[in-house]
């Protein structure tokens, strides 16, 4: 917290004490930005006049807040890289990025920062750019504020929307990321705060990290994207109060959590998604007060998973609960509110007196002959459902909720 | 022949049977909107409901009032009618008046709890399911003249549509489940209308996503237009065979 003060502390004095102030225009040059960098000190602040500026590539080399009066247009003319930061402390703030050029070979971004830090990227709208904002090796960034769309092209040639690498102590505040490839992309990035953004209709995943640990994802909205949410090999995350919208189709899912370890899930918000949350070799992660409803499969845990705890969540109209592909079971399923249980609280303490099995027989047989599936919804699957709760057999005998809750949470 | 479709519709409707039938319904349809917050899961939930009930209600009725209207029959079969006019008439104004109590209930809920989004298709898989029932259940009465065998068969056919065939494909597959099957789920289904109205249903709402590899070949034999046709033409056999066969069956009759 200190050095989060310090930072503070940092980019709004320093620059506002030092610095010069330029004005640039559109006409008043070739490359009317980039000259004006070249002459400025160290702490300047430049502002740019509303227009049109065809100048990429701009490098900033020293540190700067560039600042833009209503938006004006920065285009790459579909070949450069349109702002490359190449120090620290520097502050882009309300542009509108166009036109980034693609490739196969490089990863060009509307904004790139390389291996620098404090960068400040602020209230920008990003439009069909290959990458929209990349940090690679970077630490103490703030990304705020931005409207990101991608392209209208396939998937291999759209990039990601703020894409880090490498990189520690970042801040991801209030981005609207639409159309890109995947939303937010992190690869070795940790101790990293997400909050507010809103991931909608990328092509592949809303949010996909890796190998990026104590990260921690707050209020966030993750809906409609190709692939849903995909996190994978990670430890200590923290994802709190987080949307998993209508992430519908049928390798979709709510969020993918493939080798994810101690981590915590609470409050997170499941609706309509194919499976809402998919796991497979996760360990000691706690799900707390989560809501899943409307979805295909609530939960599809893996036999590879294990000391998992699941507390206080509500289970509402899913097709099915849970789904596993094996007998043992090693995760703790307490206190939830389910609402398919049938049983009865005669002592009144809100807990229900026999125990709920969240995987019912259709399911069992589903996942051991997966063509049985056309009897869905079907009459025989209701039977059958009835018979497996008075005798369980196809069903993991220790997979019950013995503390079920008669009222969600 | 349409004079007497006309008054035994009529005739139907009166009774107290299609009153109750329809108000029932109703209230099955009213209670699942308002017992589910979710618009699509009443909906899923009145489908079902309506699979298992369409097919035993219109069985039983039928059976039963072919047997009731044995005696009316008869004296039909004095006046100078043509006997096919008389079975048609008789099986139109069956259907019309279980159709009219059918679509009027569901219709009026649907139109009143959701935004009628799925009211066609469900109005025509209930409209197909009323016609092949009843077809077939024309087929059983004029082949077993006993009123209690007659009905006793209409409603071991029934659970057989509903449960028995489906615990034979789930049999099947078990058995199968070795060697790529997932081609003829579709194929086994085909022999089984309320499998494949509740088919056909499932992909219109789309959970179809959850149904995996022999969700997706479903999906693209079902969402081709020869797949679709395939359907709806193996849909209008299972009316016209039965029919048919009631047809010969009522022609050749000795009252």
């Amino acid at each position: 917290m200190n050095k989060f003060i310090l930072f503070l502390f940092i980019i709004f004095l320093v620059p506002s004490v030092y610095g010069k102030k330029w004005l640039v225009e559109p006409m008043s040059g070739q490359t009317p930005i980039q000259e004006t960098i070249n002459k400025a000190n160290a702490f300047d602040t430049i502002l740019v006049k509303a227009g049109h500026y065809k100048e990429a590539n701009i490098n900033i080399k020293i540190p700067l807040t560039l600042i833009g009066e209503n938006l004006p247009i920065l285009d790459g003319e579909l070949k450069h890289e349109i702002i490359s930061i190449l120090s620290d402390c520097v502050t882009i703030n309300g542009f509108k990025l166009i036109n980034s050029g693609f490739s196969d070979l490089e990863d060009i971004a509307a904004i790139k920062v390389y291996e620098k830090s404090f960068a400040r990227i602020l209230n920008n709208v990003l439009e069909n750019n290959f990458f929209g904002i990349y940090l690679s090796n970077s630490f103490y960034c703030l990304v705020q504020n931005n409207q990101i769309t991608g392209p209208n092209r396939e998937q291999n040639h759209v990039g990601n929307g703020v894409h880090c690498w490498k990189s520690a102590h970042n801040f991801i505040f209030s981005n609207n990321i639409k159309k890109q490839r995947d939303g937010i992309y992190f690869e070795f990035v940790k101790h990293s705060i997400i909050a507010n953004n809103h991931s909608e209709g990328n092509l592949r995943y809303g949010l996909h990290f890796m190998f990026s640990d104590s990260d921690t994802y707050y209020n966030n909205t993750f809906a409609a994207n190709g692939a849903g949410v995909a996190v994978m090999y990670s430890q200590f995350i923290m994802m709190v109060k987080n949307k998993f919208d209508k992430n519908w189709g049928s390798s979709s899912y709510g969020i993918l959590l493939k080798d994810i370890r101690d981590s915590k899930l609470y409050k997170n918000n499941f609706d309509k998604n194919t499976v809402g949350i998919f796991m497979d070799g996760c360990s000691r992660a706690d799900f707390i007060n989560n809501h899943f409803s409307n979805n295909g499969y609530a939960l599809r845990m893996q036999a590879s998973c294990d000391d998992n705890n699941f507390r206080f969540n509500n289970f509402m109209t899913n097709t099915f609960d849970y789904a596993t592909n094996g007998f043992t079971v090693l995760n703790t399923l307490k206190h939830n509110y389910w609402d398919k249980y049938q049983g009865y609280d005669l002592n009144k303490d809100g807990m229900g007196d026999l125990s709920y099995r969240p995987m019912n027989m259709l399911t069992g047989i589903i996942e051991e002959y997966p063509s049985t599936i056309i009897l869905l919804q079907s009459f025989l699957a209701d039977l059958l459902n009835v018979l497996e709760k008075i005798l369980p057999s196809l069903t993991p005998e220790n997979l019950k909720d013995d503390y079920p809750l008669m009222r969600k949470i | 022949m349409i004079k007497i479709t006309k008054y035994l519709t009529l005739n139907i409707l009166k009774s107290k049977f299609m009153l109750v039938y329809g108000v029932l319904l109703f209230v099955i349809c009213v209670g699942l909107f308002t017992l589910g917050n979710d618009q699509d899961k009443a909906i899923i939930g009145i489908h079902n409901t309506l699979l298992i009930l369409i097919p035993i209600v219109v069985m039983i009725y039928t059976v039963s009032h072919i047997y009731q209207s044995t005696d009316f029959i008869r004296l039909l079969l004095t006046q100078p009618i043509q006997r096919k006019y008389i079975f048609f008439s008789q099986f139109l104004s069956n259907v019309f008046a279980l159709l009219l109590v059918q679509l009027s209930a569901i219709g009026l809920a649907l139109v009143l709890f959701s935004d009628g989004s799925f009211l066609f298709s469900i109005m025509v898989n209930s409209t197909f399911l009323t016609l092949i029932f009843s077809a077939i259940s024309n087929w059983i009465a004029f082949s077993i003249d006993e009123k209690v065998k007659g009905i006793g068969t209409s409603i071991l056919l029934g659970i057989y549509f509903l449960a028995i065939y489906d615990g034979i494909i789930l049999m099947l597959i078990q058995t199968m489940s070795e060697y790529p099957i997932e081609k003829y789920g579709i194929t086994l289904s085909l022999f089984n209308p309320i499998d494949l109205c509740r088919i056909l249903f499932i992909f219109k709402i789309d959970i179809s996503a959850l149904m995996g590899l022999t969700g997706a070949i479903m999906e693209k034999f079902i969402g081709s237009s020869l797949g679709s046709t395939i359907i709806y033409i193996v849909l209008l056999l299972w009316i016209g065979f039965p029919l048919s066969f009631a047809v010969k069956k009522f022609l050749k009759k000795d009252y």
